[in-house]
């Protein structure tokens, strides 16, 4: 076991780093939310965040695109992007990056989707953004499209969100077209979350940060979720930081495992080695927290 | 919604084609003084559709006329307060801190002073016309507008599409204009329908103290207050400008409901 984790370490070692975290302190008035941390995203792995509500994962990468609520202080600490700090980079620099160079998704697609704006028009801000919307004007359909200025009018209307490259930004999603012109509260969770990884990897991105993307959903839609960042990941060699709380969704999707509590690194490596022989009471006590078939226990062990 | 959309914009419409087409449908020049006896203070009949006044000119031709003043008078101030109310209040509600601080103590300035009261001081200043009315009244009727946007702003901007626009990268000018004001807009239109109300009113109240549009140039307001010495035998002359006062302000407040529900689309569907 040793070996192997060992191993891990030595093959990561040789590997490129896409973002670097070192030292990282945030704090909040007198208390610490996160305290000294510092890991690496390796090119092409999935690496999970891992930790209770309140130790610091959202923060942590939140940090990574330095959007820190502003009650929030960063102390201390470096992050690299590309062997930048973007800590140090201005504000137009770090803008262009974000949505670009590093996406993220939220736990909630019921809160994060603009109420007012069409799917089609949200997807194509991110596109806006970065200078990389190409709109192609479609057909009109409809009674309308018999009188030449009505068509010519709803072209303006309907065109550019009925891009040809909204369209295949939709498909990489297994969502259909009619979705573009259809509103957040028309859609289903499931539907929603789709949206948000499309917009997610509409300017092509390196990095992936994936802030609970399945919490919000159900079951059998959580699998079709994890199904889909698992075959673009791989597709596209992304990177990703995935930040949940649930060790099920770890086994399924990570390369390593990376736990945090109170603000603090406990434990990081393959997740194998984690899951399997924790260091750590802390992680020991996380496993020991999955619920199992037959399991008679009362109480969940305490830390 | 149709019905309120329907007659609202009936109103409106035919207002602004009075407005538009004044010099057509008046008939008579509304300025033209007949003392000859039996014109003055006539009531309404097939020659004077409104009646006469005490100077003998006929009310519709000023109606109509006057329909110019105020309409344009409530649109472009409101036009002026809604651009500065909603810049101000944006500005101010989306980044808060210091900029925040300026503004808010400014738009607490602004409110100190009394606003008919600053209204005429600053006519005295700059001399009555109707297009100091329209500036005077936007200037110092964006403070509510402003304080408005901020609070719909202080919210908004914590809500998670605002943080998602930001992680993709869409700049600050963008999310609030873009993503963060159309969410805004249906309290605030409904805020600017009222003030083109109450707009027409300040200058009907400025033209009754002789502060806003001159004396023979008929408007509204001072046709009301001119009227209002007859109230006891010409009922024409207060009840045709009051009429029209209360149809375009209740007019402007049923589409700026259905505009509301326009911009939002979760409330089209909800009652009737």
């Amino acid at each position: 076991m040793i070996r192997g984790w060992w191993e891990g370490v030595t093959r990561r070692m040789a590997e490129e780093i896409d973002v670097e975290i070192k030292h990282l302190t945030v704090q909040t008035g007198t208390k610490t939310v996160i305290n000294d941390v510092s890991f690496s995203l390796y090119k092409g792995e999935v690496l999970a965040l891992v930790g209770e509500s309140g130790s610091g994962k959202t923060m942590t990468a939140l940090s990574v695109l330095d959007l820190l609520p502003p009650e929030l202080e960063r102390v201390r600490g470096e992050i690299f992007f590309n062997g930048r700090n973007i800590f140090d980079m201005g504000r137009e620099e770090i803008r262009k990056i974000r949505g670009k160079e590093i996406s993220m998704v939220f736990q909630e697609p019921f809160t994060a989707l603009n109420p007012v704006m069409n799917i089609g028009t949200q997807l194509s801000e991110t596109l806006i953004a970065h200078g990389c919307f190409k709109p192609t004007p479609s057909k009109v359909h409809g009674p309308w499209s018999i009188v030449p200025a009505f068509a010519k009018a709803s072209e303006g209307r309907h065109g550019p969100i009925m891009s040809d490259q909204l369209k295949h930004l939709l498909s990489t999603v297994k969502l259909l077209d009619n979705v573009l012109t259809a509103y957040p509260h028309e859609l289903s969770g499931g539907m929603r979350q789709r949206v948000m990884i499309a917009m997610a990897l509409s300017c092509g991105p390196s990095v992936l940060i994936l802030d609970e993307p399945t919490t919000a959903l159900d079951v059998s839609i959580q699998k079709e979720i994890l199904d889909l960042i698992k075959n673009i990941q791989k597709e596209r060699a992304l990177s990703v930081l995935f930040i949940t709380h649930d060790l099920s969704i770890v086994n399924l999707i990570a390369d390593r495992v990376c736990v945090m509590r109170q603000g603090k690194l406990i434990e990081i490596g393959m997740k194998e080695k984690v899951l399997n022989a924790p260091e750590h009471e802390y992680t020991k006590m996380l496993l020991g927290c999955i619920p199992r078939l037959g399991d008679t226990r009362e109480r969940l062990p305490c830390f | 919604m149709n019905f309120r959309i329907l007659f609202g914009s009936i109103i409106i419409a035919s207002m602004a084609l009075a407005a538009i087409f004044a010099p057509s449908i008046a008939g008579q020049d509304p300025l033209k003084t007949d003392l000859s006896g039996g014109e003055c203070l006539k009531a309404p009949s097939l020659k004077h559709l409104m009646g006469t006044d005490n100077l003998g000119r006929d009310v519709f031709s000023r109606m109509a006329y006057g329909t110019r003043v105020s309409l344009s008078v409530g649109f472009i101030a409101v036009f002026i307060s809604l651009i500065l109310g909603v810049v101000f209040g944006a500005v101010s509600g989306y980044f808060g801190g210091w900029v925040d601080n300026i503004i808010m103590r400014t738009v607490e300035i602004v409110y100190c002073f009394p606003t008919l009261f600053l209204i005429m001081i600053i006519i005295t200043f700059m001399g009555p016309s109707m297009i100091n009315v329209m500036i005077v009244i936007g200037l110092t009727s964006w403070p509510g507008l402003a304080r408005l946007v901020r609070a719909e702003f202080l919210s908004l901007r914590e809500r998670d599409f605002v943080l998602a626009a930001k992680v993709q990268g869409v700049s600050n000018l963008r999310i609030i204009f873009r993503h963060v004001l159309p969410n805004a807009l249906g309290p605030v239109f409904v805020s600017a329908t009222l003030s083109v109300g109450t707009a027409i009113l300040s200058e009907s109240s400025l033209s009754f103290l002789g502060l806003g549009v001159q004396i023979p140039t008929p408007s509204w307001g001072n046709i009301l207050s001119s009227g209002r010495n007859y109230m006891d035998y010409a009922w024409w002359l207060t009840l045709f400008p009051g009429m029209a006062i209360l149809l375009t302000v209740l007019s402007f407040n049923l589409i700026g409901e259905s505009l509301r529900e326009y911009f939002d689309p979760r409330l089209v569907g909800r009652g009737n």
